[in-house]
């Protein structure tokens, strides 16, 4: 980009950010000799204590929770699905779990996701979700990434975590990423944070002779208007600079860590990148669609198999590149609106259900362990007759993050009117 | 001069005051830290004006502010034509929709995307339903571009989103059933006829599986957004109960998948899946009737009060944005009870002068910000590919590619962030570099050879003459710097007029 040295716009914006640059300008002589060829030129400053980068990995359409994480010790879950569970590990059916714990069990699609579980840095909090909220994919996505059923509310959790702490990197132009077209919801209102679909390809586009006067121009005419689209051109500007520093193509994962090859995979690459290159961004989101599974669901060598396949591969992928060498200042969570019916429908599928596991990777996971309250698959144990009862907040879960490893404790800003209970997941 | 600022600024109390008369404003006042949580301006809430009032501060004209909200972008031809038939005059033209000639558009969509115009049995019988769904895409931005029947095609737009389906879920046979048959022929109809029209749809009864709703298998998915998103909103006073019966009436309605079939592609009633017995939905009994029970469950949902309430309110936000006062939203409510769901009664009662002057102003999103920029600048699209799997796409607004069924969100803080792609597609379509689009920048904008006349160009094709002070100075400044203005000079120059502030809003 022509504008990464450009000084003289958008004045009080990129003040801050232009003093990163001028001392990170000072060592980007020393990393140049040794960065390899994917690292941005111009490096910031390391800077005091670090928070873990926020990870936050979206499955939209209710993604089951039962057969991601299969609670085969139950034997009401092999009778209320006799059609789509997944095999106990010691059956000899196709596409047994892999035991986790004595109790519940990975399908063998997420078997890429059994390293992390095996050293102690993935952890699954089962049953958990919102009780009594809605089957509405809307309602429940709202409502979840907003973290507040309140109307009025259109921030998210982690774009409130953001806008309620200091800056992880001091100057940094770019502290959220939404790796989507549109801001997810989650990360609304989170100061310098953008919907960026690909880092790679992020500028002011068009074929221009003037263009530096141009964007200068943009970024003059923006700087007087009062609404959000101030900011997100303002930092459109300073973060293209930054990230056009970063050569995402280029980057090569460490330990043999292969990503697919499609924008979920590129996704999580990218998000190593970021984290490598050490720009200042606290929180990566990424959604993968596609859970909303009525029909056909396809758990065994079928269609969730394969989503969960892509998931567990590109985990896995990530979990093995930054783990390779101990680069594991992040916590992951993944998270979906809800679980699906424990019952089985007419169709081979599930309908919109309540309780769900949600998955958390990182360096200081409490890991190993399957967290939650069992709340029984029994007839009567079932919500409603026939959902997983929620019985751990997923808050609870999300608030011990943003607590213990994201370094905020303004715990009753970023989840309004809720205290929560931590479990322990993470140190 | 001074009499205009007096004049902008009468209109931005209008503004303000209608903004402060919102509910949803209220309510977050009622919410302890508000501002953060709703992630407000800094300053005090009281004080705020309205997303894009800067862009506004010039809108004085009432027709200009007509031909905004209810075409895709302004256009000289349209400008001139609402001041010569007057604001009521040209609102009714447009309300009259199928009496304004638009056979060229028609004649242009056969020739360059013919299966957009091919019969079901055609489409059917000719598969490559992806052929069939590209070339619908291209219709239906090409229309909107170019069909005099802009107010229809704002109607098209909105029903689509409220009834979305997704076009590669159930593919171009089946979505150009949906949009064409029925979507297009009563966007300014009757809305028992185009709930009754998507209800009876393969299209939606694919995407929420109502087609696998059976006696032995129910499935309440489209029963459910029958009530949540089409009819009544999600407050609307139903239970669960109320949708495991409103389910168990639709059982049975599918459609017909046999190729031999003469109906093939048609809606038709399973009798064998039909869940026989009397169900009760809200207040409604329903006697075992077979199809008449889901028949009956459309009428009465149409003619539900509360469906009256949600949709009048969605139609009040798509047309005067967030803030307007209650007194238009009780006004539109008894107009839809009163000509039983007549859409053009409802859309006079919210076209006012009075309430356009006080709405607040809209973000356009990325369908509308790019087809507003092709309008303005009467750009010539030889291949739409460019678009549809490009600029669209990033954009986040392709089309039939929303995936949930609530539709392309009309909401601001959705699309505000998401810049990089609008400012792309507006400074690729200013340098021509849009592949197969062109722009003839020095015909349409260098009527005189000053850079005062070039500004006034400008401003008069993209914003009716009423571009905000601050950018149109600044777009002056920009044309005067070099002393010269060359092509090059002028492109960029309409390159920012798109990618300004004022741009963004209508």
């Amino acid at each position: 980009m022509n504008e990464r040295h450009d000084r003289h716009c958008c004045q009080e914006y990129s003040e801050v950010s232009r003093r990163g640059m001028l001392r990170g300008a000072a060592v980007a002589g020393l990393t140049a000799a040794i960065a390899p060829s994917w690292l941005p030129k111009v490096a910031f400053a390391q800077s005091g204590p670090t928070r873990d980068v926020l990870i936050s990995v979206y499955l939209r359409g209710g993604a089951d929770g039962l057969t991601m994480c299969v609670p085969y010790f139950d034997r009401n879950y092999y009778a209320i699905r006799p059609g789509i569970a997944i095999p106990e590990p010691t059956s000899n059916k196709n596409g047994k779990a892999i035991d986790l714990d004595g109790r519940f069990g990975l399908p063998q699609s997420l078997s890429q996701l059994k390293p992390a579980w095996d050293n102690g840095h993935l952890a699954i909090v089962h049953a958990a979700g919102a009780q009594n909220w809605s089957r509405s994919h809307f309602d429940a996505q709202k409502w979840m990434e907003a973290s507040s059923r309140d109307i009025g509310v259109n921030t998210g959790w982690i774009g409130r975590h953001l806008a309620s702490i200091n800056e992880m990197k001091p100057g940094s132009p770019l502290r959220g990423i939404s790796l989507t077209y549109g801001m997810a919801l989650s990360m609304n209102g989170g100061p310098k944070s953008l919907p960026i679909p690909d880092p790679e390809e992020f500028d002011f586009g068009g074929r221009h002779r003037d263009t530096a006067d141009m964007v200068r121009w943009i970024a003059t005419q923006y700087a007087k208007v009062q609404d959000e689209t101030k900011a997100a051109v303002l930092n459109m500007k300073n973060t293209m600079a930054t990230l056009d520093a970063i050569r995402f193509r280029n980057y090569a994962p460490k330990g043999g860590a292969v990503y697919s090859d499609d924008g979920f995979g590129y996704s999580l690459k990218a998000t190593a990148a970021l984290i490598r290159a050490n720009i200042g961004v606290e929180a990566v989101h990424i959604d993968l669609d596609g859970w909303d599974t009525h029909a056909e669901q396809g758990p065994i060598g079928g269609y969730m198999a394969s989503l969960m396949n892509r998931l567990g591969r590109n985990l896995g992928a990530f979990y093995r590149d930054l783990s390779f060498d101990n680069k594991m200042g992040w916590t992951m969570v993944v998270l979906s609106e809800f679980g699906r019916t424990a019952l089985e429908n007419g169709a081979a599928g599930t309908d919109h259900g309540t309780g769900n596991c949600v998955f958390v990777m990182g360096g200081a996971v409490n890991g190993q362990r399957v967290y939650g309250r069992w709340p029984g698959l029994a007839r009567n144990q079932l919500l409603d007759g026939y959902d997983l009862a929620a019985t751990t907040d997923y808050r609870a879960i999300l608030a011990e993050i943003v607590k213990k490893r994201l370094g905020n404790t303004k715990l009753s800003t970023v989840f309004p009117g809720y205290t929560p209970q931590f479990l322990g997941i993470v140190t | 001069m001074l009499e205009h600022f007096e004049r902008a600024a009468e209109v931005a109390d209008e503004i303000v005051t209608a903004a402060s008369n919102a509910p949803n404003r209220r309510a977050l006042l009622a919410i302890g830290g508000a501002a953060l949580l709703a992630g407000l301006p800094r300053e005090a809430n009281a004080q705020a004006k309205p997303p894009g009032w800067e862009a506004a501060a010039n809108w004085t004209s009432p027709t200009n502010r007509l031909v905004r909200r209810i075409t895709m972008g302004i256009d000289e031809v349209e400008t001139v034509a609402a001041v010569q038939l007057g604001f009521r005059g040209y609102l009714e033209r447009q309300l009259n929709w199928a009496t304004i000639d638009d056979s060229a558009a028609d004649r242009a969509v056969i020739a360059r995307f013919p299966r957009a115009t091919w019969t079901l049995a055609q489409l059917w019988d000719r598969g490559e339903d992806w052929i069939s769904l590209h070339q619908y895409r291209a219709a239906t931005v090409f229309r909107a571009m170019v069909s005099k029947r802009q107010l229809h095609q704002r109607m098209v737009e909105f029903w689509t989103d409220h009834f979305n389906v997704n076009g590669e879920s159930v593919g171009g046979t089946l979505l150009i059933s949906l949009v064409r048959d029925v979507i297009r022929k009563h966007a300014l109809g009757n809305f028992y006829d185009l709930l009754s029209g998507v209800a009876h749809s393969p299209a939606m009864l694919t995407f929420l599986d109502n087609d696998d709703n059976s006696f032995e298998a129910p499935n309440i998915n489209y029963a459910r957004e029958l009530h949540e998103l089409h009819t009544v909103g999600s407050d609307g006073g139903y239970v669960g109960r109320d949708l495991h019966q409103a389910a168990a009436a639709l059982t049975g309605w599918t459609w017909t998948r046999d190729s031999r079939s003469p109906n093939r592609g048609k809606f038709k009633f399973e009798e064998d899946d039909h869940k026989p017995g009397n169900k009760k939905v809200m207040t409604l009994n329903i006697p075992s009737g077979g199809q008449d029970e889901g028949e009956k469950l459309i009428r009465y949902l149409a003619d539900h009060p509360n469906t009256a309430r949600f949709i009048t309110k969605k139609l009040i936000r798509w047309f005067l944005g967030e803030g307007a006062p209650d007194s238009v939203w009780t006004a539109a409510q008894t107009a839809f009870k009163n000509t039983r769901g007549d859409i053009k009664a409802v859309l006079r009662v919210i076209l006012t002068p009075q309430n356009l002057m006080a709405a607040t102003p809209k973000f356009k999103r990325p369908f509308h910000l790019i087809v507003s920029a092709l309008r303005s600048t009467k750009a010539s699209v030889n291949n739409f590919d460019s678009l549809l799997w490009g600029y669209l796409p990033r954009a986040g607004m392709r089309p039939f590619d929303w995936f949930p069924p609530d539709g392309f969100p009309d909401k601001f803080h959705y699309w505000a962030t998401a810049q990089a792609p609008r400012m792309d597609f507006v400074m690729s379509l200013g340098s021509n570099a849009v592949w197969e689009v062109s722009v003839e920048f020095e015909r349409l904008f260098r009527n005189n050879q000053t850079p005062v006349g070039m500004m006034n160009a400008i401003n008069t094709r993209l914003f009716g003459n009423e571009m905000s002070t601050g950018d149109k100075n600044a777009l002056l400044a920009f044309l005067t710097a070099k002393g010269f203005v060359d092509q090059e000079r002028l492109r960029a120059a309409v390159s920012l007029a798109m990618a300004s502030p004022s741009f963004q809003w209508y």
